[in-house]
């Protein structure tokens, strides 16, 4: 049933997808409705709320999207070793199994619980739209009171759950890349069982705590808000007009910018497993096969640049939060127009990142789908006797052609579409606070969410796209490392019988 | 199985250069495998080339004829002898869609091209007692 689920990844990303974009019509609604014909009527009380919610909604569907696809390479590689493992036992290499962190088992939940936490603020936006017709202040201020904290919420848990499915990731790999050549010469050389790896190398410590720490500030970002507003809504029966909401509300993308730059260093640990997984094949079918080992291409340099944009990204978010978020809540002042794009600019140097990473991965796995099954040829003429040898591939010019360009030139309009929709709008909003147009300015800053929204969902929807091509290289691995290892176990048997 | 049509959705997506290199090294590892599991394996890709749309379908079987084709003779026999067999694993309509679009990629190939590649499916199914192809793909 979940695994069925799980498989349905892509159509929960364009779900997702179409939600986003669904709400960028209405948000364009909201500001003609606003602008010309009349605000505060019916039509501004139901898309107030609704925007409030949905385009939120819309990418926690895709969020889960990315996260299902994990999952799925998540399973795959895991029965990539199990079946690997099968195969070596029955030449009588006995082999334990390593008990796997927390983490592991519990990221689908995490995005499962993300998801329902979504839900249901979602279901509380429409007691919440209810209350706003009946004009019932009450039921209107509590419900808003509940409702977005359980969104934050629900967004830590999904962008967690990514990430510790990647953690996930990087420790399965982080073993069969070491093992299997390990094994290998092994069973080829007839010596004794292996020593299992230490787990715990495998996996920086300091990127699990920043996970964690990214997802307990996500998650809590609006509970003090809450408390403080329901404290104040008990105590003096006024719904407060100003609690600093800007300042919560940066503080929720200092938690998404902690996540997303912990998501960097897990792919770039994957990106590292996935060129060792070459450079130690290559060495071990050179050792056994008597060929020469050709070395690997260059690291590419958009490798390099992915460290640069993550900390690039994670800094000037900490700058803006530090310097005008901070100072904004003690002197409000007109300074707050630049906190939106200025989180927007750090979310787009984050994401560009991300999508070099998931580049690099797309290459170095297309490398490796050229060189596996060559060298499991050459394992088994080794076993066999056979003196005929696979030449290794021959290393590409620019590895960068293997890349799937496409994706990432959507990502890239993503970004644009998330600076462009908050840069003009801040300007215009400025303009309009210094004219003392205040309800335009109003007008203008409710137009931001939906086209933010928009381009975060282009880059979310192009992200799970990448993970989608990783899931088929992920598949095609199984496969070649499943049947390699058990041509290889067939042949060493056969020879000792 | 679905592994095995994640694959070829992607060999079949990739550009001709990418799924020639990779099909190559595939084939040559496929031929290396016990009789058993080459059977199982070439029944398991035939099924899920005939997953494929039309318009993918036959670039693929194009470039997996053309590399079969480069291959040593050992290896060309060892791939056909379990394509032959994996008949008997697979749907008849499946193999008669893929035997049938080989023919014809093999046709488009060259006349030259045609004859060696019919001659040699003739010889090996002979060789080993298997029903010889027919041009329908039965």
């Amino acid at each position: 049933m979940m695994n069925k689920i799980y498989s349905k990844y892509k159509e929960i990303l364009y779900f997702g997808f179409s939600l986003v974009i669904i709400s960028l019509g209405l948000g364009i609604w909201r500001f003609f409705n606003q602008m010309y014909i009349t605000s505060d009527n019916v039509v501004e009380i139901v898309l107030r709320r609704f925007l409030e919610i949905i385009p939120l909604l819309g990418l926690g569907f895709l969020k889960l999207g990315i996260g299902f696809a994990i999952v799925i390479i998540v399973r795959n590689i895991v029965a990539t070793g199990e079946n690997a493992t099968k195969s070596f036992n029955k030449a009588g290499l006995e082999l334990k199994k390593q008990k796997m962190p927390f983490f592991s088992k519990a990221f689908p939940w995490f995005l499962i619980s993300g998801i329902v936490a979504e839900l249901i603020a979602s279901i509380v936006m429409i007691f919440w739209i209810n209350a706003g017709i009946k004009g019932d202040v009450f039921a209107d201020h509590i419900y808003e009171i509940i409702t977005v904290p359980i969104e934050a919420l629900g967004v830590a848990l999904l962008i967690g759950g990514i990430a510790f499915g990647l953690a996930t990731i990087v420790m399965n790999l982080g073993i069969q890349v070491n093992e299997l050549p390990r094994r290998l010469k092994i069973l080829v050389k007839g010596e004794k069982s292996p020593e299992l790896l230490d787990k715990r190398k495998l996996i920086p410590k300091w990127t699990i705590m920043l996970t964690l720490t990214g997802m307990i500030v996500t998650g809590s970002s609006f509970i003090p808000i809450a408390i403080v507003r329901a404290i104040h809504y008990s105590v003096t029966g006024l719904t407060p007009a100003s609690l600093n909401g800007l300042f919560w509300d940066t503080w929720i993308f200092v938690g998404i910018a902690i996540l997303l730059f912990s998501i960097s260093y897990w792919l770039l640990r994957i990106i590292k497993w996935l060129r060792n997984q070459r450079s130690l094949i290559g060495e071990t079918v050179g050792e056994l096969a008597e060929i020469e080992t050709r070395p690997l291409e260059q690291p590419l340099k958009i490798t390099t640049a992915v460290h640069s944009f993550a900390t690039a990204g994670l800094t000037w978010m900490f700058i803006f939060f530090f310097v005008i978020a901070i100072y904004n809540a003690f002197n409000p002042s007109p300074l707050q127009m630049l906190i939106k794009p200025g989180r927007a600019i750090s979310l787009a140097l984050l994401f560009i990142g991300i999508g070099l990473a998931l580049l690099t991965i797309v290459v170095n796995l297309k490398l490796t789908a050229f060189m596996l099954p060559g060298s499991f040829t050459n394992i088994v003429n080794v076993i066999k006797g056979d003196k005929k040898r696979e030449e290794p591939p021959k290393v590409p010019d620019k590895p960068i052609k293997l890349s799937p360009l496409k994706l990432f030139f959507g990502l890239i309009s993503g970004v644009f579409l998330v600076i462009l929709g908050t840069l003009p709008l801040a300007v215009l909003r400025l303009s309009y606070k210094l004219q003392g147009m205040e309800n335009q300015q109003w007008i203008t800053e409710h137009l931001i969410g939906p086209v933010v929204s928009t381009g975060v969902a282009l880059i979310f929807l192009m992200i799970g796209l990448f993970f989608s091509t990783i899931v088929g290289f992920v598949k095609a691995r199984k496969s070649i490392i499943s049947e390699g290892v058990e041509s290889c176990v067939y042949y060493t048997l056969e020879k000792n019988s | 199985m679905s592994e095995m049509n994640d694959m070829i959705q992607m060999l079949a997506d990739a550009s001709e250069e990418e799924r020639a290199s990779m099909l190559s090294q595939r084939l040559k590892m496929l031929a290396g495998q016990p009789e058993e599991q080459r059977i199982q394996s070439l029944a398991g890709l035939i099924s899920s080339v005939n997953k494929l749309k039309p318009k993918k379908m036959k670039p693929f079987i194009a470039t997996r004829t053309k590399v079969l084709m480069s291959l040593s003779p050992e290896e060309k026999e060892a791939l056909i002898l379990g394509r032959l067999k994996a008949a008997k694993v697979v749907d008849e309509n499946i193999h008669k869609t893929d035997m049938m679009t080989t023919l014809e990629v093999a046709k488009e190939m060259g006349e030259d091209k045609f004859k060696m590649f019919v001659g040699l499916l003739k010889q090996i199914a002979e060789k080993h007692g298997l029903p010889v192809p027919q041009m329908d793909g039965s």
